[in-house]
């Protein structure tokens, strides 16, 4: 279950991006910044066991929301519970570095995902074998192609047993295959029982997969409820 | 479906680890001679300092060498140590900004991967110095003012890594402050005595490598006021670093 209660996220926004310290001490003009709004007054429940979907249009505060959801960014205002672990999934293979093997960086992001070493060491092959990467476990990640690394990343995020998922354009890498690869895990995951939080521009994907989806516009929840008529608003806008 | 049996500190305890062992397999990512250069930069600083003092300023102290050897390392694990700080939090904007990862652990992991040079480096040296019978019969003691060291080499790069995220210009100044730093330090040069020597003892730095070469190459008991203030400074730095941290941690990955 998720619980979002009137929050609000107000950005400051210094007029040169990050204030030297020069400025600052010698007060070479006034420490202006502007603030900018992302989210006002956003109120919504995600139930156990549903997957809510999001859609709006680039800038309306998507992005943040999750952020605010999974506890990255603190709110300004208002409130937001979770009851359950949280597995954020806004960005595929965040932390993969080029440099290192497959092996290493399916440990680095595991643990960062909050898989414990252990499991991550007993489901090594099977990753291998389900990202279809065989036997190049010790390759440097840099010498796959961007498709094979999207899918390594995403095999890995599901090792991530948390109950809710939150999951922000994530797959919208990779080829026709895997994107039919994604949509499978998902639907296994809803059958599993799980929650989620999806965002994402395809309406198709999300009509698929989420009985109710939400409409955010300059940062407030501007329609709810079953995907066509949201649909409709969001096409509208 | 709990997300595992796991304790949440040891999954914390996993995440810096990873992270810390891969920033150290980076640092020396293709570089010919790999890990050996986690003790050659200091080796070479050794020689250039040694080639300086001994024979250009004509500085005739007995065992000049591992005196220099001694602080040569300890300076160097203190300003990759700080690097790291500064640079950890920019470097991982990515991971902060899209995984629940406490800022205060990718310092942390910044701070273990550069541990891990020290640890080698000590150990190295400290086998040479048995080898060549200089190891003095207080040697064990050293790692109480080791531990300082690092106490108070991880509480500045806290500070360090919280004034980056908020001013650009953290690390033009940072690389000032260390050189003036390097030179408030006995690191190159001798004062054991004198009026020069009690202001250095302001430094807790200073402090850190006095009580190392005293344990490790001169067989020097010193008084217990000194050890206990050293231990005292460099915990306290620590503390107010880590704490200062702690409280706007929440904030860092909005700031980056």
């Amino acid at each position: 279950m998720i619980d979002v209660r009137g929050v609000s996220k107000v950005f400051t926004i210094p007029h040169q991006k990050r204030k030297t310290v020069f400025d600052r001490v010698f007060g070479r003009g006034h420490y202006t910044y502007e603030t900018f709004p992302v989210l006002s007054d956003v109120s919504l429940r995600v139930e156990a066991r549903e997957f809510l979907g999001i859609v709006g249009r680039n800038g309306c505060g998507k992005s943040t929301l999750l952020r605010i959801v999974s506890g990255i960014y603190p709110p300004t205002t208002g409130t937001v519970k979770v009851d359950g672990a949280v597995a954020p999934i806004l960005e595929l293979g965040v932390g993969f570095n080029g440099a290192l093997t497959v092996r290493d960086n399916i440990f680095l992001y595991g643990v960062l995902l909050g898989v414990p070493r252990r499991r991550l060491e007993t489901e090594l092959a099977g990753v291998l074998d389900r990202a279809g990467i065989g036997r190049f476990e010790d390759a440097r990640l840099e010498t796959l192609s961007t498709g094979l690394r999207a899918r390594l990343a995403f095999t890995v995020a599901l090792l991530a047993q948390a109950p809710i998922l939150l999951v922000d354009e994530a797959l919208a890498v990779g080829d026709e295959k895997f994107q039919a690869q994604c949509l499978v895990e998902l639907h296994r995951l809803k059958d599993e029982g799980r929650t989620a939080l999806l965002v994402s521009h395809d309406v198709n994907l999300l009509r698929e997969l989420c009985p109710r989806l939400i409409l955010l516009e300059g940062g407030t929840v501007r329609a709810d409820g079953p995907p066509e008529k949201v649909i409709d608003r969001y096409r509208a806008l | 479906m709990p997300p595992s049996s796991s304790p949440r500190s040891l999954l914390r305890w996993e995440v810096m680890r990873e992270l810390a062992v891969s920033d150290f397999r980076l640092k020396y990512y293709d570089s010919a001679l790999g890990y050996a250069w986690s003790m050659l930069s200091p080796l070479l600083m050794l020689a250039v300092f040694y080639f300086v003092f001994r024979f250009v300023l004509g500085v005739a102290t007995p065992g000049y060498l591992v005196y220099l050897l001694v602080g040569l390392v300890c300076w160097t694990f203190f300003q990759d140590c700080s690097y790291a700080g500064l640079t950890a939090l920019g470097g991982k904007a990515g991971v902060l900004k899209s995984i629940r990862v406490p800022a205060g652990l990718v310092v942390a992991a910044g701070v273990l991967s550069t541990l891990i040079t020290l640890g080698i480096n000590v150990t190295v040296l400290v086998v040479a110095l048995a080898l060549t019978g200089r190891l003095s019969g207080l040697a064990p003691l050293a790692v109480l003012p080791l531990a300082c060291l690092v106490l108070f080499a991880a509480g500045t790069s806290f500070l360090v890594a919280l004034a980056a995220v908020q001013f650009r210009d953290a690390s033009l100044i940072w690389g000032v402050l260390l050189q003036a730093l390097f030179w408030l330090t006995p690191v190159v040069y001798v004062a054991n005595t004198g009026p020069v020597a009690e202001l250095l003892y302001l430094n807790p730095l200073a402090r850190c490598l006095h009580l190392i070469r005293w344990f490790l190459l001169y067989d020097y008991l010193p008084t217990f006021r000194f050890v206990v203030v050293t231990v005292a400074v460099c915990a306290g730095t620590f503390i107010v670093g880590f704490a200062l941290f702690l409280r706007r941690q929440a904030r860092v990955p909005e700031s980056l």
